[in-house]
């Protein structure tokens, strides 16, 4: 029997009728067609699904979806400031390199934020700690790990321009 | 004029894959798409004699295909046809696909296909490849072998005999899966007369002949299409044709589009894996150290059917004898068969396995010789002018010295080779420094690129836009950043953003072949700047540019090209080299076009009590030419080392009587996360390949191939013996005896 399910997913109050047994992940892929967070293996193991619940990073495969009734969601469609603009974190990833075919990126940049508001000066060490429940099979983590430092200094020191289109300079 | 090779220009995908709006085939839906689901056999060998499906529930809506409904060749075309795309009375590995069932409800489709019941003889399998070496030995002309192929140079039974020395080892690997992040995915969709396969691939042309044959169907009445696609390392080089198959086969009896979707445990349980491989060495040395003869013996399991492991044999028997001069060589290399899913294409296609067991066994004879392995390695590697074992002469491009060099200086390798007996001597910790070196041949084997015979196309549009196609695929490794740098270069430094490359459809790229074999930037890119040179000399001459001049305005002179048409295709196909020499038989002759080189440093603590061995630097110089993005080309090399890493420390995977793999989550499949991955320090080092384009050679899988065997070494200075098998996990080590000696 389907319930009810009010919650707010990237500043936008939504009701939903869902199963109860439907994982949070399936609402926003499949309800509100919010594809940008991945299903990597759907048992908490690789964190391609990774969004924040009350500002807490969580697998959200292993959520069920009324367990966020009343509840703030955002996802990689939501982190930054409006829709043309991107976090200072997705910005550095771009520039850093930290992107390859791009599975992980979604979760990995979801977790990257989160530490960078707990802990906006992560030492390497506390960087990779905070991104050991998202694998990245391209990476080697390296770039990764580099870009989230650069977007906490940069964060830091208020110094996000975009760089993106630097390619085309 | 722009230099753009060499640029480390951000990738065109990036923002797009940093805001998530990358849409993935999973990520799209289809519409009135049905989804399919396979049935699988329970057994691992047997005679299938019937299916019985549950008639009693409501199967309207449902759809199912047996083998029987196959209206073209039941088999999945590849090297050879002995795969079927649905197993009929044999049955050769647990979980081999027997039927297929589809549905719009995804459970209702799981739920139908458990109702069927297989009624199958079962029969003894062979699940292991200790026990299929066993066989071998016993009888090496049974009718268990895939695959054959002999190298021999010299006389390799004298020269052994004249030596001062002869080391022998025999040397383990086990299957490694690929946990590409985003699992396999294929669609088909019904197109008239038409079927159009949509897919996370990396071969589109191997799909189209693939299913065209299955559906008995001309080729061009297939379309495929590549999806942006969430990693592949060889994972999806040969495996998407077989579920595309099945895809196709539901969506022609259900008028319907159907999609096919792995889970995380279907996928680990029953796609291809690394061949396990056993492989014993016979070294002859010189009292000076100076390698003389080397005799191989190279088997490889290789699961239940070819695939393409006579190619992948034939890579592992070529690099068996390493970076290195022998006067004299003998390889034997046996594909094994097994009743395992067939293993298959994994980065390094052989490789990684034939240099653990030869960079181990350097540090062995080193150690017989009481010489340093780094000196050893320095008297012995290749350099210009020395021939490989298959007796190609190497002439330009070669590196091994120049990168183990730079390797040892960057660890500071004679500085901790001091330090260690001092360190070693106050913990329950031990410590090792160990080092490899390595190599990786660029572009098919021998011929394979004379066979694939690639073609690539340049298309100019108004505005004097640009594009390339290619069959190329881009999986995260940058080829639609890089190629497009390689395009505009080669026009003349034309602006960037004129230069596209999108992902493959059949109906418009041609066949450039598969996106294997680190050749997409060597050989493909070759032919791009090829055919752009042809395109840029077009242009000169329809806007009257002298030829040592700069086109100065180049959207005008595309336009006059162009004369009101939308777009002209200018085309390149590949030629072979006539210096390049290859008998296929013999395996005699230019293997490959060009070489790869590489030498990595490992730095290991072990902790005697748990046997838990963790790597805290990672030191590794690559020559791969030309780094056309060297930002890119970093990225490649880290993210190799890093797979390696599993493979050496933390990939497992046993098998259990029945023949499943008993590691098939990713909770028990340990991949290595940020926490287990140390620094990486990677140089690049760029020695110039003349037919590569600006210079470049591939690098995509040489990373793969160095760093088990330079940890294995770590372990072997560190604990005073070593392990000869790979992954190097504490239970292994333990069993190997190499526990309980805790120093001082
Ligand atoms: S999909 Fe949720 S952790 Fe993998
Ligand atoms: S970029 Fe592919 S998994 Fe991280």
């Amino acid at each position: 029997m389907k319930k009810l399910l009010e919650l707010t997913v990237n500043r936008v109050q939504r009701q939903i009728a869902v199963e109860p047994t439907e994982t949070l992940l399936d609402v926003l892929r499949e309800d509100l067609g919010l594809t940008g967070t991945k299903h990597g293996c759907g048992e908490g193991d690789c964190g391609a699904c990774t969004v924040l619940l009350d500002g807490q990073p969580v697998n959200s495969c292993l959520v069920l979806a009324l367990q966020a009734n009343g509840r703030e969601v955002t996802t990689i469609e939501g982190v930054a400031a409006d829709h043309d603009r991107l976090h200072p974190v997705q910005q550095s990833f771009v520039d850093l390199g930290a992107i390859q075919c791009g599975f992980c990126t979604p979760g990995m940049v979801i977790s990257a934020v989160s530490l960078l508001q707990s802990n906006p000066k992560p030492t390497e060490e506390e960087v990779r700690q905070a991104l050991s429940g998202n694998l990245c099979r391209c990476t080697g983590y390296q770039k990764i790990v580099e870009a989230v430092l650069d977007a906490a200094e940069k964060m830091g020191t208020g110094k996000t321009g975009n760089t993106a289109d630097k390619r085309r300079a | 004029m722009r230099n753009w090779c060499g640029e480390p220009v951000p990738r065109v995908d990036g923002l797009d894959k940093a805001r998530g709006r990358t849409v993935y085939l999973g990520d799209q839906s289809l519409d009135g798409a049905l989804f399919g689901v396979l049935v699988r056999s329970p057994v691992a060998k047997g005679r299938l004699k019937k299916i019985y499906w549950d008639e009693s529930i409501d199967w309207s809506g449902l759809f199912r295909v047996e083998a029987e409904d196959i209206p073209g060749q039941n088999c999945v075309s590849i090297i050879k046809k002995d795969m079927p795309c649905l197993a009929f009375d044999k049955i050769m590995y647990l979980g081999e696909p027997v039927a297929l069932v589809a549905s719009a409800d995804l459970g209702l489709a799981r739920s139908a296909a458990l109702t069927a019941k297989q009624d199958i003889e079962p029969e003894k399998p062979l699940l292991d490849i200790r026990q299929a070496v066993e066989k071998y030995r016993q009888e090496p002309q049974s009718d268990g072998l895939i695959h054959s192929i002999d190298i021999e140079r010299g006389d390799v039974q004298n020269a052994l005999a004249s030596s001062d020395l002869i080391v022998d080892g025999e040397y383990w690997t086990g299957p490694q899966e690929h946990v590409y992040l985003e699992p396999q995915v294929v669609a088909a969709i019904p197109r008239g007369d038409k079927i159009e396969i949509l897919g996370s691939m990396q071969c589109p042309y191997y799909v189209r002949p693939a299913v065209a044959l299955a559906l008995g169907m001309p080729d061009e009445n297939i379309i495929v299409r590549q999806t942006p696609t969430g990693g592949a390392f060889g994972g999806k080089e040969d495996f998407p044709s077989s579920i595309a198959i099945h895809a196709a086969l539901l969506a022609q009896k259900a008028h319907a589009p159907v999609k096919i979707i792995f889970d995380r445990q279907e996928d680990i349980s029953f796609t291809t894996k690394r061949h396990p491989s056993c492989v014993k060495l016979k070294a002859g040395v010189k009292a000076d150290g100076t390698f003389s003869a080397l005799e191989a013996e190279v088997l490889l399991d290789g699961g239940a059917y070819t695939t393409l492991s006579p190619v992948v044999l034939s890579r592992a028997a070529i690099h068996a004898c390493g970076p290195y001069r022998w006067r004299d060589v003998g390889v034997k290399a046996r594909t094994l068969r097994t009743n395992m899913p067939p293993y298959g294409a994994f980065r390094g296609f052989g490789a990684p396995q034939v240099h653990f067991a030869i960079e181990s066994h350097v540090d062995e004879i080193a150690a017989r010789l009481d010489m340093d392995p780094v000196e050893l390695r320095k008297k012995n590697l290749l350099r210009e002018g020395d021939q490989t074992a298959t007796g190609q002469v190497l002439k330009e491009s070669v590196s091994a010295v120049a990168c183990l060099e730079s390797v040892s200086r960057a660890a500071d390798y004679a500085a901790f080779k001091k330090k260690l007996e001092h360190v070693q001597s106050t913990r329950h910790k031990k410590y090792g420094l160990g080092v490899a070196s390595f190599w990786h041949g660029g572009g098919f084997t021998g011929a394979g690129e004379e066979h694939i015979a690639a073609e690539v196309a340049i298309d100019l549009m108004e505005g004097g836009r640009v594009q390339v196609a290619i069959s190329s695929t881009e999986m995260g490794q940058g080829e639609r950043t890089t190629i497009p740098q390689i395009a505009a270069q080669a026009l003349g430094g034309i602006p960037l953003d004129l230069v596209s490359c999108d992902l493959p459809d059949t109906s418009n790229a041609p066949d450039s072949g598969p996106t294997v074999a680190s050749r997409t930037i060597m050989m493909v890119g070759a032919l791009v700047e090829s055919c752009c040179m042809d395109v840029l000399a077009y242009l000169k001459k329809v806007s009257k540019t002298r030829d040592d001049e700069q086109i100065a305005d180049w959207p005008d002179a595309v336009g006059r090209a162009l004369k009101g048409r939308p777009k002209i295709r200018f085309a390149k196909k590949y030629e072979k080299p006539p210096d390049l020499k290859w008998n296929e038989e013999r395996h005699v002759g230019d293997a490959y076009a060009a070489y790869a080189w590489g030498a990595v440093a490992a730095r290991v603590s072990i902790d005697m009590l748990t046997m838990e061995t963790t790597v805290d630097d990672i030191w590794c110089t690559v020559d791969a030419g030309k780094a056309i993005n060297p930002k890119i080309v970093e990225g490649q090399v880290q993210g190799g080392l890093v797979q390696a890493l599993g493979y050496a420390l933390f990939e497992n995977l046993q098998v259990s009587e029945q023949g499943a793999f008993l590691q098939n989550r990713l909770q028990n499949y340990i991949v290595p996360t940020s926490m287990d991955t140390p620094g990486l320090h990677v140089e690049l080092i760029e020695n110039m390949y003349s037919r590569g384009p600006f210079g470049a050679k591939g690098v995509g899988e040489l990373p793969m191939n160095g760093l088990a065997p330079a940890i294995r070494n770590a372990l072997r200075q560190a604990l005073g013996q070593a392990p000869n098998r790979i992954p190097m996990i504490p239970e292994n080590l333990v069993e190997q005896g190499l526990a309980g000696n805790t120093g001082g």
